[in-house]
């Protein structure tokens, strides 16, 4: 089967903190509380019915996580009802971490929390696995290579290391946002969340 | 059962016979106890005990299942020894050499990597309702019982149970969230099911082990099978390399098809008793 890119894109973006807490699905009592939030957990809008919000598996597991690291000046919280929150279990080779809806004041402390977070859960656990040897002699090298972390040289597609899929919308204080696209290996969340940085403080200087 | 009873039991494992089943029961008996009597640390120990001894009694029934040939019953035990080794390593770092569990975290590995299977059933849901397993109440995004899942309470690990969900559809995947959905044909005339899969490298595999903690290692190579053993197949056909694609679009275009040899690395004495065969 053919082997899927990785992708990490920008791009313009007409999401906002008001365009989400707009949205039906969120009551006014929910909507007062979202206000003070500086990262919110966006959903998916529409996989089974139109206007239907689903977040992925998870979910749960994250936000708690956020809210033991945050500092308390930066409040998370979830754009969306208690009893209409769906939880969406699709799968794929990719593990859906979710969308994410951050102002650039959280944006550092968010980053750091979230590449702990794919370490904690996904990477850490990986790497404590024993780890088969592999030798390719299929690139007319001179001597074998043993991988000893195998990636796509892993026999099966379930031996190999798991990719995540995510997207974060950084939004400015004058509500001008960008989206951060990336479906990719978890091993390199690290390096995808130094580029977001660095891409925010090079755009805005 | 003490605290010490069970880790001289443990020292044992894989070393000397010993009837898994029944030191399961008592283990988790005292568990049980220890729970009823407050004593939280204690009983959370125990289910640590609890998944080893697992462990290793689902390892040996895999051993044995292999041996009779019953490769599908054998790769579910696998699974349920790989998500198990997740969540001990949550609670429990063990070494290289301890109670054998690096033994058999790598076998079961190595045995992954050598079964025919490549592709599985997955589900797709919407989970609408779910309740925690430790205190039975239901639980929202914002409002829950405290309970963390992967923690363990009075013995138990906490874990989320979907109540109410809508099934969205059936995918077929080669990365699944768990392994145990594999798909077998169904033969015609009799309806039943029949499993077409080509085991023999886990035959040969099993024709050199005598025991089931005998040590063994893989090697994966990826090599290029000469173009000649693929005479019968035309250009248009699929490659058999499996990539889904054309032959004269894939491998065509190099200088082999690629393809897999496996080695197994076994002592000197099980090589010299499968010579003697």
């Amino acid at each position: 089967m053919k082997e899927e890119e990785d992708i990490f894109r920008v791009t313009d973006s007409n999401d906002n903190f008001e365009t989400w807490i707009a949205k039906d699905f969120v009551s006014d009592n929910t909507r007062n509380s979202l206000r003070q939030a500086s990262i919110l957990l966006i959903p998916t809008i529409g996989f089974r019915s139109n206007n239907e919000p689903t977040f992925p598996a998870g979910t749960e597991e994250f936000l708690e996580y956020f809210k033991e690291r945050l500092p308390d000046n930066l409040i998370i919280d979830i754009c969306v009802d208690d009893e209409k929150y769906l939880e969406l279990a699709l799968h794929s080779d990719y593990k859906r971490i979710g969308k994410f809806l951050v102002s650039t004041v959280a944006l550092s402390v968010f980053l750091n929390v979230f590449s702990s977070y794919i370490y904690d859960k996904v990477i850490k656990e990986e790497e404590s696995r024993p780890t088969i040897q592999i030798i390719n002699n299929i690139d007319n090298s001179t001597h074998d290579t043993i991988i000893v972390n195998p990636s796509n040289a892993a026999p099966k597609k379930y031996l190999q290391p798991s990719k995540v899929k995510f997207t974060i919308t950084v939004v400015d204080s004058s509500g001008v946002s960008k989206d951060f696209h990336y479906e990719g290996p978890a091993k390199d969340v690290k390096q995808v969340t130094e580029q977001i940085k660095e891409f925010w403080k090079n755009d805005n200087k | 059962m003490t605290t010490n009873n069970v880790t001289d039991k443990l020292i044992q494992l894989g070393v000397t016979d010993i009837d898994l089943s029944h030191l399961l029961e008592n283990i988790i008996s005292e568990k049980k106890k220890l729970a009823l009597e407050g004593k939280e640390a204690d009983a959370n120990q125990f289910w640590v005990y609890e998944q080893i001894v697992d462990i290793h009694k689902e390892f040996t029934e895999a051993f044995e299942l292999l041996k009779e040939k019953k490769y599908y019953q054998a790769w579910c035990k696998l699974e349920h020894i790989e998500i198990t080794f997740i969540f001990l390593k949550r609670h429990f770092n063990y070494g290289s050499n301890e109670y054998k569990l690096h033994f058999i975290e790598k076998s079961v590995r190595n045995l992954q990597a050598i079964y025919p299977y490549r592709i599985f059933s997955s589900i797709e849901i919407i989970e609408k309702e779910k309740k925690c397993n430790i205190c039975d109440k239901i639980v929202t995004i914002r409002n829950h019982c405290g309970h963390k899942v992967g923690n363990i309470y009075g013995g138990e690990m906490c874990v989320r149970v979907v109540t109410k969900c809508d099934l969205m559809g059936i995918a077929l995947v080669e990365n699944p969230v768990n392994k145990y959905t594999v798909p077998f044909t169904v033969d015609p005339k009799t309806n039943e099911q029949v499993d077409h899969y080509n085991y023999d490298i886990v035959d040969y595999l099993m024709s050199l082990l005598t025991k089931v903690y005998e040590p063994w290692d893989l090697l994966v190579k990826h090599i290029l099978i000469p173009h000649d053993d693929y005479n019968n197949m035309g250009r248009e056909q699929y490659c058999p390399c499996g990539s889904a694609e054309k032959y004269k679009d894939c491998c065509l275009l190099h200088d082999g098809v690629r393809g897999l040899h496996y080695d197994f690395i076994v002592k000197e004495e099980t090589a010299k008793r499968f010579l003697k065969k």
